[in-house]
This record gives C-alpha cells, structure tokens and sequence, in this order.
C-alpha cells in the first residue's frame, strides 16, 4: 500500500524535489563543498527572490517580469500557431501545396532563431515587437512539421472511406483532417512553446526593459548567482505552468483521447 | 675521504649554480585587460618596449571585451592583475575580494552620453525634452553611472527615461541604424560615433561633476602571496604612462597599432583627444590621491564610494561596499620604498 502510495507521479515529483533541496543545503551550507561564488546557497536565494519580489530588480518586481515575458511567448506562440498549424495541414494535405511551399520552409528551417536578432531589430527596432518575431520564428518551425506530419501519419482507409461517403472538402477537413492530425499538432505546439521560452530569454538579452531574460541578464552584469537562480527558477515554473495549460487543453480538445 | 670531499663539493657548487639560474628565470604574472581601450596601452607598450623582463616577469596576457567577464574569471585564477573599469572593480571587491591598487586613468570625459546628429543639437538646448526618451547603454558600467549622473545634473530620474541595456557594440549598430537617438558610451567607442555617425557628445561624466576612475586590480589571495610581484607590475605600468606621457607622438602611434588590433580605427586627432582628455597618474599622484588623512577617506575612497552608492541604487548588492576595505595604497607604497622600483617606475625613456 506504501509502496503504491509512493508509486504516485506527485509524490515522487516532491520526493525529488526534497532530495534535490536537500542536497543542494548539503552541499552549499552545511559542509559548503561548493562555495557561495560558485553556486548560491538557499539563504542567498531566498534573499534574492525577496529582493525581486518587494523591491524589484532589474527595474520591476517579479510579478511584472514573469508578465512581461508570458505576453511575449503568447504572442509568439498564437502567432506560429494561427500561421503554422494550417501552413501544416495545407502542406500535409495537399501535394502541390507542399511543392510550392517546402522548398521555401526546408530553406528557412536550419536558421537557428537567434540568428534573426540582427535583423528584426534592423526591420522592428528595439522593441517587443523584434522580440515576438524571434519567437515566432522558434516556434513557427515545430508547429509546421509536426501538423504536417499530423496529416501524413492518418490512416489512408479513413480519408478513402470519408470520399467515398461523399464527404464534402471542408467536412473532411473538419471530421478527418484535423482530428486525426491533433494528437501531433499538440505534440507540435508542445515543442513550439519549449521554444519559445528558450528563445525568449535570448530575445530579451538586447534592450529589453522588463522581462526573465532581461532579470538573467542583469544578474550575469551583476555576476549575482543567487539572482540568476532565482530568474532560471521563474523562467521554470513559467514555462512548466504554460506547458501543464496546454496539456489541460490538449485533453479537452482530444476527449476521445481520455 | 678525499673523494666524498670532492663529491660534496661538486654538489654544493652545482646547487648554487641551479639556484642562481633559477633566480634568474622570469616569474609568471597573469595580467588581464580589455583590447583598444586607453588606459589599457601601457600594457602593450611595457610589453613590446621588455619593461617587464627587466623586473624579472614574464607576462601572460588574458583579454575579455567587457568588465564583467573579466572580473567572473578572477573567480577561476584566470589571473592575477590587471585593469578595469571602477565599476567593475567595485564588482569584484564584493562578489571576489579584488583589490584596486591603483588608479589607471582619469575617464570622466570618455564615458558619456552621446545623441544622433538629427537629436544632438535639440536635447543640448532643452535637456528636459529627454524626459520620456529611450537611452541604450551598457548596464552597470562606468557608462551607465556617467549617463545617470548627467540626468541628475538635469533634474532628471532614471525613472524618467526608459533605458535599455546592450552591449557597446549594439549601441553603435542601434544608434547608426536609428532605432535610438541616445546612448551611453565610452572612449574609444564615443569617437567612432562621433566619427563614422555623426553623433554629438551631450553629456559626459566630467560635466555632470562625476569621477569616473579607472583601476588597477589584483587577487587578493595573488597580492598576499605575490606582494614583490604586485609592486614591480605597478613599477612598469607607471613607468609606461610616463614614458607615452613623455614621447606622445610615438606613444599616439603605437595606440593606433594597438586599438587597430582591438578592431577600433579613429583619426589620429581622436587619439590625441585620449590623451588630451584623460588624465593619467604618476607614483607620486597615486599616492597623492590614495593617501587617507587620520581616520578620513582618500579622494579615491570617495570616487568608489559615489559608484558603490551608484550601484546599490541599481540593486545590484543591499549594501555598498566600504571603499577602505578594497582600496589600498599598500603596493605603491612599496614602490615608493623600494629605491630600484620608485626609479624604474618614474623613467621617462
């Protein structure tokens, strides 16, 4: 029965959690095998995360960070959503739009985002607006390929049986195409939204006023390990967060899946 | 008998011989800086003049584009001396016990706040207009702390403006392809503005009455260890300052090679401006502005002290740091006693 009990997805996930802690004041506290220099031990954090929290750093609070920045991957996640996920199904359901299309996309595909930073601040200048089209190019990518794999990986016999009841184009597009094609397109989105909190922090290294990227900045000029703990833990529970809200999505929108 | 006298004999020649060509052998010394900025050219003129053979080191160059990696890498021994900026510096006394033993250069007038050539001439007649603009700088540098002391010195908070933190490099990129209209910068890199953008110096720290020093910097745990080691690079870099303070022609030459190397190429009259505008210090000068009278501060404590203040206000640490905690005139001083390293150190050739 106890063992059951700690079978548990949430009590192993605390389990581990305990055991990281604890090692972690084990080693930076306790015998301080690693020294503060190196690797912040718990008070250190704990005062960070205060500082950031009351009085703010990097000038905002925490609060106003981690709201900075989910703006910034929601609006570049909808944006390689709305544009990627049907780029994909065209792509995946039409073979000439695939011939058109793909040559362009298998040429865009191997730029790593980062790359773009030069550039959209030359086209966007130094606002948020640069920033979003960063991340979208991050997401944009995995989106595209996973809701166009989404509609190759549907059973032929499905789609042949849909034509042969006479289904109309939009029909199957609704009753076949995208249902069969969901359980990848949100494996897709998954990826796209690890992206685009990987890219953001990058995208918010250059001129950004507010934001975690912005806060991990500051913290490496400020080489303040404490304070960069605590912006990787923000950017962490953020993105952890965002990601269990799309799972929750994923399982109302695929209720045959539960 | 004879032959065990012999043999004894043979062996303590051979140990004295071993230990004299030991002493004669360089000893290493790991010095840092950053490339094609000024107060980093003694460097390389101690260097390709054998200044620092002649006081038995043997130099091993580290160089990092900006203060802050400079400083994270004394964590790793990465060296031992170097320069800096004294906001960097400030940094690392806190964060790695770094000691300033010394003052490169006087750069108040080389960190400033620079506008475009549209922009310059607007916020030089009504600094209020600047209230609500957008200000690209390095953050927490020596840039940053003379930008915020020209906004105080008009009425103006940080608060007022939004400022927007990037590299020097994107500066001059953001600036030149008008995405900014104002941006904090320091020599060499307030010249290339001026030069390749036409942008307008409208502000510098000088103005705002803010000292902005340079420093020389060492491992606390290398001066301890090292004391002789630490006078001697003092000795040749001093000595370098007076011999380009002497022969500036050659001295300005060899600047030109030396920030040619870094990939910074201005006029030849910019690179007399660095010399022109930039105080430097001789030993008796350190000393003069180190010295602490009975139980007070030095001019140096209260430089350091203004950046600490400076850089609490940013957050970057609760508290500032006491400038006589990290401040010390101690390896000049040795310089001073030492009658070979005082006359080293004040050669003009």
């Amino acid at each position: 029965m106890i063992v059951q009990r700690w079978r548990r997805p949430a009590w192993a996930g605390v389990f581990t959690f305990a055991v990281v802690f604890v090692a972690w004041y084990v080693l930076t506290t306790l015998t301080q095998t690693i020294s503060p220099g190196r690797f912040p031990p718990p008070g250190e954090a704990w005062d960070a995360l205060k500082q950031i929290a009351v009085t703010g750093y990097a000038d905002a609070r925490l609060s106003e960070h981690v709201l900075h920045s989910v703006k910034l991957v929601l609006l570049g996640f909808t944006a390689a959503t709305v544009i990627g996920v049907p780029l994909g199904l065209a792509m995946g359901a039409s073979r000439a739009f695939e011939a058109f299309v793909n040559p362009a996309f298998l040429l865009i595909r191997p730029i790593p985002p980062l790359a773009w930073i030069p550039l959209a601040i030359v086209w966007l200048g130094l606002g948020d607006a640069a920033k979003v089209l960063i991340i979208w190019f991050a997401a944009f990518v995995p989106a595209v390929i996973n809701s166009y794999g989404g509609v190759r990986a549907i059973e032929p016999h499905l789609i042949e049986a849909a034509r042969m009841l006479g289904v109309s184009r939009r029909m199957a597009v609704r009753e076949v195409l995208i249902p069969g094609a969901l359980p990848m397109i949100f494996t897709g989105l998954r990826l796209s939204l690890q992206a685009c909190w990987t890219t953001l922090v990058a995208g918010e290294l250059i001129g950004a006023i507010a934001g975690l990227g912005h806060v991990l900045y500051q913290a490496s000029l400020d080489i303040f390990p404490a304070m960069i703990v605590v912006g990787m833990a923000a950017v962490a529970v953020t993105g952890a967060l965002m990601t269990m809200l799309l799972g929750w999505l994923e399982r109302r929108s695929m209720p045959w899946r539960t | 008998m004879r032959r065990h006298i012999a043999a004894i004999a043979a062996a303590i020649t051979l140990g004295i011989a071993t230990t004299a060509a030991h002493a004669q052998q360089p000893t290493e010394i790991k010095i840092s800086y950053q490339p094609a900025l000024y107060w980093a050219l003694p460097f390389y003129v101690a260097e390709q003049k054998g200044w620092y053979a002649e006081l038995g080191l043997k130099p091993t160059f580290s160089t990092f584009p900006a203060g802050v990696p400079q400083i994270a890498a004394s964590a790793s021994k990465s060296w031992d001396v170097g320069g800096t900026g004294s906001v960097p510096a400030t940094l690392g006394a806190v964060r790695y016990n770094l000691l300033t033993i010394g003052i490169t250069n006087d750069e108040s007038y080389g960190n400033a706040l620079l506008a475009t050539a549209k922009t310059a001439e607007g916020f030089m007649k009504n600094p209020a207009s600047i209230k609500g603009q957008t200000i690209v700088l390095t953050a927490n540098s020596t840039g940053d702390y003379a930008v915020q002391s020209c906004l105080a010195k008009w009425g103006l908070k940080k608060a007022d403006v939004t400022i927007k933190s990037m590299g020097q490099a994107e500066i001059i990129s953001a600036m030149s392809s008008g995405n900014a209209d104002l941006g904090g910068l320091w020599a060499p890199n307030t010249y290339t503005m001026e030069e390749k953008a036409g942008a307008k110096q409208i502000c510098s720290g000088q103005d705002a009455g803010a000292a902005v020093p340079g420093a020389l910097i060492v491992r606390a745990d290398y001066a301890k260890e090292q004391p002789q080691n630490v006078a001697k690079f003092l000795a040749v870099y001093l000595r370098a300052w007076k011999w380009l303070n002497a022969h500036q022609a050659e001295g300005i030459a060899m600047m030109k090679k030396f920030y040619e190397q870094g990939g910074v190429s201005i006029s030849d009259a910019s690179l007399k401006k660095e010399f022109d505008t930039r105080p430097t210090y001789d030993l008796a000068g350190q000393l003069k502005i180190m010295q602490r009278p009975a139980g007070g501060a030095s001019e140096v404590d209260g430089w350091f002290t203004k950046i600490g203040g400076f850089m609490q206000a940013n957050g970057t640490f609760p508290e500032a740091p006491t400038a006589s905690k990290f401040i010390t005139d101690e390896y000049l001083r040795m310089v001073d006693a030492d009658p070979t390293l005082k006359e080293f150190a004040n050669r003009t050739n």
